[in-house]
């Protein structure tokens, strides 16, 4: 199997998940991500591997972020080629509730809440990077992804506690 | 008693410190109720993170909407009709060359005899060595069938594609329409266009089978204005290496600048920064210098 192929494998699901939780778009995530792996294609080498696809793919959501005239498209096959061999189960549709929705959207907002670096350490340490990862990524010394990780997590959970409390509040206050 | 430092507790439940720090985190913990309970909190805070990221992953079917292909243009219909796609999944050496737009569009496709390649027996060729990112798919249609284009087999390695003539009225009205009336996208691709390096290039497939794609953001107007410069000044050929699907055969893709609009505009191409691929396929290649044919 060669090297990209491997690389594609290994990493396209992860790195997916970590942009579309980042982006909250799963056709602009895979977009980035086929954009990644496009350039590990025409990568002569690359020492650490994660994190390489990590930081070409942040610097990508980058690019496109101050791109006006961004535009979509899908390498459909490559993506569905991915996910067959993924071999995920498969997973029945899961009903989701109008609390799981209010969750996710509370989610959502607690995460933008974050500053730009914080949020990608925080999405990246739950894709399973290391510090040196992250730091590499981030450009920051290992010694400070701690501090980075502990401030996102503290803001995160406050923010999205806060949220809840507001929404309760608003439903007793209609209840009422 | 010093103060916990909650950088350190995180490093710590994350397992990222070494023996020797961790040992004196240990120490702090069980020795120090202030630094006992900030674990306490740590350990929450870290369990919540990942209760609230995932809930980022619990997104109903359908309430994101999901962009509808933007609705064709008439006056894409012309271009449909009249533009010559070729798509050379199958070949080795592809040369391309078209006529002048003014003219009558016989494109001489030339595809020499495959000579399979023998095995590197030292360094193996640039080509050879790229990586593929997906393995050979069924191989895209060769010729886009919106007959527009008929395609002359031949056992002969030459073939022939006759593609019919452009309605030249049509092509002028083109030209001559104000900035708006151009393809958002193709204006979007002109307007970061120019063939040197680091440009981006972008092409977008308007209308994918799965109807997942956004719309095209609209072009600004001077993008557009460029875009009309462009679409009436043709360009020199462009040339691609082939890099995937990986195989023993080395395949260079000649397309001029026409040629290569009416493969993205119908879709079968894209074009981003100087790697083309194609959309529906496994077909990718990177640009290279064009050498005399």
């Amino acid at each position: 199997m060669h090297d990209t192929e491997r690389l594609f494998r290994e990493y396209h699901a992860t790195l997916v998940r970590y942009l579309t939780r980042r982006l909250g778009d799963r056709d602009w995530a895979e977009e980035v991500a086929q954009e990644t792996f496009v350039r590990a294609l025409r990568q002569e080498s690359i020492v650490n591997e994660r994190s390489w696809l990590f930081a070409v793919a942040n610097n990508l959501i980058r690019d496109d972020a101050r791109r006006a005239s961004r535009q979509r498209k899908h390498l459909e096959l490559m993506a569905a080629e991915a996910r067959e061999q993924e071999q995920a189960p498969v997973e029945e549709p899961q009903e989701i509730t109008i609390e799981m929705a209010q969750a996710s959207t509370d989610a959502r907002r607690a995460l933008e809440a974050l500053a730009e670096r914080d949020r990608q350490a925080l999405l990246m340490k739950e894709e399973g990077l290391d510090y040196g990862e992250i730091a590499e990524v981030l450009g920051i010394e290992k010694s400070s992804v701690g501090t980075t990780l502990s401030r996102a997590r503290r803001r995160l959970a406050e923010t999205y506690e806060a949220l809840q409390d507001e929404r309760r509040r608003r439903g007793q206050h209609v209840a009422s | 008693m010093s103060h916990p430092e909650e950088g350190l507790i995180h490093a710590w439940l994350d397992g990222e410190l070494d023996a020797e720090e961790s040992a004196r985190v240990e120490a702090l913990v069980a020795s120090d109720p202030a630094w006992a309970a900030a674990v306490a909190e740590a350990r929450g805070l870290i369990a919540a993170t990942s209760r609230i990221v995932g809930a980022l992953d619990r997104v109903p079917a359908n309430v994101i909407p999901k962009t509808a292909a933007a609705p064709r243009r008439a006056g894409r219909q012309w271009m449909m009709r009249a533009a010559a796609v070729v798509v050379l999944l199958g070949g080795s050496a592809v040369v391309l060359n078209r006529t002048a737009l003014d003219s009558v569009g016989i494109v001489h496709v030339d595809v020499p005899v495959e000579t399979p390649s023998p095995a590197p027996t030292s360094a193996p060729a640039p080509v050879q060595s790229m990586p593929r990112l997906v393995k050979p798919a069924k191989p895209a249609p060769q010729v886009a069938a919106n007959g527009a284009v008929e395609e002359s087999k031949s056992n002969t390695a030459k073939k022939e594609l006759s593609v019919a003539k452009q309605d030249n009225a049509m092509r002028d009205k083109d030209a001559a329409a104000p900035p708006t009336e151009l393809r958002g996208d193709a204006a979007a691709r002109s307007a970061v266009a120019g063939y040197g390096r680091g440009a981006e290039r972008v092409a977008s497939a308007e209308a994918s089978a799965r109807a997942a794609a956004a719309p095209a953001p609209a072009p600004a107007p001077a993008a557009r204005g460029f875009a009309l410069q462009q679409k009436v000044t043709r360009l020199p050929l462009s040339c691609f290496e082939q890099r995937a699907p990986a195989d023993s055969v080395r395949r260079i893709i000649r397309l001029d600048a026409a040629a290569l609009d009416d493969s993205i505009q119908l879709e079968k191409l894209t074009l981003r920064g100087d790697t083309l691929a194609a959309v529906h396929g496994p077909l990718i290649a990177v640009r290279i210098p064009c050498q005399a044919p």
